[in-house]
């Protein structure tokens, strides 16, 4: 069974952008080429092991920044700036994950073939990512998420993931436009709220 | 170089490693599989001794110089004392 994560807000990641996140403790690099594609990889160049996140995205590539090596979308080595007359083999490459797009969420999937289950229709506006140092069990049973990775409640849309066993990220979108600003508020509150160990509350506009 | 008909690297060219320093060598062995893999080069023979990891890899030039720099580091926990790269133009060298 293929199981997908929502890490990230996807307005977070416009196109021509690079982002990291972590979950369970992996680091993956999301990136956008100029196109509208996102990507998903392990975030570590597979020259000398430097964060790809560190990286720039150049016509449809990703360029490592230490040495400059440049990743197409499948994740091979297209091109390496100190041998310019080198093909690159096609071994070289970086480690892909599987990403899609939902609910204004970024989702990934380590392994399996599944693809990300259908969600209900609606589009939902971003309103904040944050980090809260809490593990992920603690997060989900103070939202009442359980083992679902999204809830949606009160014109608010919230997932959370684990980014490792202290930090959970929750990331938080609105059906309502409007609501945006006040969300992303309330996404501080309920943080806050958890790491204090009091209830959340889910009164949006105070 | 390495030349046959039936030679997956025709364009090959071949060099002989010696690193010795102060680390596991099947860990450094390992190390060296896996660089080689990943630069698409080929080990036509490896040799360790305690202290000593001793590679003929071959391989396009430019791939093969970075191995050597990848070996000169190594991997973690590893140190490199000292490292000698030859360049083997025949069959004398297998």
């Amino acid at each position: 069974m293929t199981m997908w994560h929502p890490v990230a807000l996807g307005a977070d990641i416009p196109a021509g952008t690079v982002a990291p996140v972590r979950l369970h403790g992996d680091e993956v690099v999301l990136w956008r080429d100029e196109a509208g594609i996102l990507h998903a990889w392990e975030d570590r160049c597979p020259h000398r092991g430097m964060r790809l996140s560190f990286g720039f995205v150049r016509k449809g590539r990703l360029a490592c920044l230490y040495h400059g090596w440049q990743f197409d979308g499948e994740g091979r080595c297209r091109h390496i700036p100190a041998h310019p007359d080198l093909s690159p083999p096609g071994t070289i490459r970086a480690r892909t994950w599987r990403a899609d797009e939902a609910h204004g969420f970024v989702w990934l999937a380590h392994d399996g073939s599944e693809s990300l289950p259908a969600m209900k229709d609606g589009a939902f506006t971003a309103a904040r990512s944050i980090a809260i140092e809490s593990a992920r069990g603690t997060v989900a049973a103070a939202l009442g998420i359980g083992q679902d990775p999204v809830l949606s409640r009160d014109g608010l849309i919230c997932a959370v993931h684990a980014a490792d066993g202290e930090t959970t990220m929750l990331h938080v979108a609105v059906a309502n436009p409007a609501d945006a600003a006040d969300a992303a508020l309330w996404a501080q509150r309920t943080r806050d709220s958890i790491e204090r160990g009091e209830a959340v509350a889910w009164e949006l506009h105070l | 170089m390495f030349a046959s008909d039936n030679d997956p690297f025709p364009d090959a060219h071949s060099r002989r490693y010696r690193i010795r320093g102060r680390f596991d060598c099947a860990l450094f062995a390992a190390f060296t599989r896996q660089r080689a893999a990943l630069l698409a080069l080929r080990i036509v023979s490896l040799r360790t001794a305690p202290g000593l990891v001793e590679a003929l890899v071959a391989g396009e030039p430019a791939l093969l110089g970075m191995f050597e720099m990848a070996c000169a580091l190594g991997p973690g926990n590893c140190i490199v004392d000292d490292m000698t790269s030859e360049a083997c133009e025949s069959d004398r060298c297998l």
